[in-house]
This record gives structure tokens, sequence and C-alpha cells, in this order.
């Protein structure tokens, strides 16, 4: 789903991009310089692991395509959207710059499709939905219909990005790029149901749910216990 | 000394990564699916990097170099994360030292 150098080629599609890209980052930059514990940091650096591991590993998703995890939405629901945006920035520009994955003119455009689009677009879905079904059943059907939205969101983006570069003939693209994305929101939201699942059993507090008794409502107070 | 959690995460995550890498598609994805079928224009340009689209140059086995690039990314990606949250932790400390906590 990383576009590629040369692909979104107007300058003033890209840059603007960059523009949101950098707004949102900054904002979160600015948000999270004033409530981040210092018990909260680890999260942050296993999650960006579990994405950058995660959009490595392609699955065949059927009709001779593959997809991978972006993680973003299962970033958004254990670190929240801000954390989240910072965390999808810096992998998706290590993989820009690491590993040629995503053209360095794309940079914005790929932390708008991939993060943003996650983050906060299916962030609102997947909030909206814990707040009509309280508890578990919210955390996992948020989680499966906000990563299904994260990913089909962010190839309409990637549509209505070919669409804003004035090129002929790309209605055609961008439906299929929708389309295509259909199935691997599904595996995505597979993906995300199966680690909040995970999460839910061993740390139910970080979704902030109730924890055991045992171990107490408080995160670091649980870290401490073990 | 305690090995603090996040280490063995970020073991078992490489574990898993270097154990798994072989078994990925390399089937196109849903972007370059569709920029092939509907003959899409991509100018494409040479993009210099280290560890160019998961792979190591010069490593002898080339499941090796997957394995590398691999590692690398997912250990800077969350060394920098851990970096920024100790940052940003250490902000929203001295900041609490001057206003008052909603």
């Amino acid at each position: 789903m990383h576009i590629p150098d040369g692909l979104i080629n107007d300058p003033r599609v890209w840059l603007g991009a960059d523009v949101v890209a950098a707004a949102a980052v900054g904002y979160a930059v600015r948000r999270e310089s004033r409530r981040l514990r210092p018990e909260e940091a680890p999260l942050m650096g296993v999650m960006a692991a579990f994405v950058f591991a995660g959009q490595m590993f392609q699955v065949p998703v059927g009709a001779g395509v593959s997809g991978h995890l972006l993680g973003a939405l299962l970033a958004a629901a254990l670190l929240g959207p801000w954390r989240a945006t910072i965390v999808m920035a810096l992998v998706i520009g290590v993989q820009c710059l690491m590993h040629a994955d995503g053209g360095w003119t794309a940079l914005g455009l790929n932390i708008v499709n991939m993060g943003l689009a996650g983050t906060l677009g299916g962030f609102v879905v997947h909030g909206a939905l814990r707040a009509l079904l309280p508890g578990r059943p919210g955390v996992l059907v948020g989680g499966f219909v906000g990563a299904w939205v994260s990913v089909v969101l962010g190839a309409a983006l990637i549509g209505a990005e070919l669409l804003l570069t004035g090129q002929p003939d790309m209605a055609g693209p961008a439906r299929a790029l929708v389309v295509a994305h259909v199935p691997i929101g599904l595996l995505e939201g597979g993906i995300t149901v199966g680690a909040l699942g995970v999460v839910l059993k061993a740390r139910p507090d970080v979704l902030g749910l109730a924890a055991t008794a045992v171990r107490g409502p408080q995160p670091g107070a649980a870290e401490e216990a073990r | 000394m305690r090995i603090p959690w996040w280490v063995w995460a970020l073991a078992a995550i490489v574990l898993v990564a270097g154990l798994l890498s072989p078994f990925a598609s390399s089937l196109p994805d849903g972007l370059e699916s569709v920029i092939e079928r509907e003959s899409v224009p991509v100018a494409e340009r040479a993009q210099p990097s280290p560890l160019p689209d998961y792979q190591t140059p010069g490593a002898r086995d080339e499941r090796l170099g997957v394995f590398i690039a691999a590692a690398a990314g997912i250990i800077v990606v969350a060394l920098v994360a851990l970096a920024i949250g100790h940052l940003l932790a250490r902000a929203a400390a001295r900041s609490e030292d001057h206003d008052p906590p909603l």
C-alpha cells in the first residue's frame, strides 16, 4: 500500500499531504508532551516494532493479490490516537529512509493513507462502537470494524490523491483500489481482533477495562507486581 | 538487574518476524496490483537506501539478508519510539512542575 515515488507527481498533492502529516504529528507531539507518563513509553516502542514487523508480512488475500497488516487502528486502540499517530509516522518514515518502501516525495501521502486513516479515521468508528457496546464486545467489534474502515479509507484516499493530480482516466484505478482493499481490510480486522483479544486477556487495563482484582487498576502498579 | 518486559517483547517480535519472513507472500499488494492492471503510469526514480526492499546488499544468503533488514528495522523503530516516549514523558513531568494538574 506504500506509494512509490513517481505515482503522485503533482507537487500540490504530495506537498499538501506533507503539510497535513506534519500538522498531525506536530499536534500529537505537543499534546503528548503534556501527558505521557514514563511507564507508558515502552508500549510505544513495542507497538512500533509490532507494526513494522506486521507490515513486512504479506499474506495472499485471493485474486493474485496480497495484503499486510497496517496496524494503525490497533496502535490507536492501545495507545490512543495521538501516540499512535507518532508511532505510525515513525514506522513509515523508517520504511522510506532505510528500506526504500514508499517514496521520499510520497512520505506525507503514506503517513496520511496508512497512518492517519487508521489512527484518526478508523479510530472515530472504533470509539463510536466502543461507546455503543461497553466492555469487551465493544473492543472487539470496534476493533474489527475500525480496522476494516482504516484500510478501505486509506485505499480511498490513494484514489482521491490520484484524482487530485488531474491526470486523465484515474476514476477506474481509484474505484479498483477501494475494491481491492475490501478483502485486505477483512485481514486487518481479523489480525486486529486477535491482537486485541490477547491484550484483553493479559492487560485489560491498557484498554481502559477493569483489570483482575489482584493486579489493581494502575498500569504501573500491575507492572511492578510481576 | 531485572530485564524489562519490553525487551522480551522486542526479542519475541524479532524472532517471530525472522521465523515467518520466508513464508511471506511475494504477490503484489493492493496498490501494486491496481497499478499493474490499470496501467497507471509511474515515473520510477532510483531511491538510495541502506536496505532496499527489505534486502541486505552483500548478504551471502537471501533469507539471512531479509532477516537482517527486518531485525534492523524493528530495532530502530522500537528504540526511536522508546526514546520519543521518554522525551515526551520528561517534558510532561517538567510541565507538571509548573502548572497544576487538571
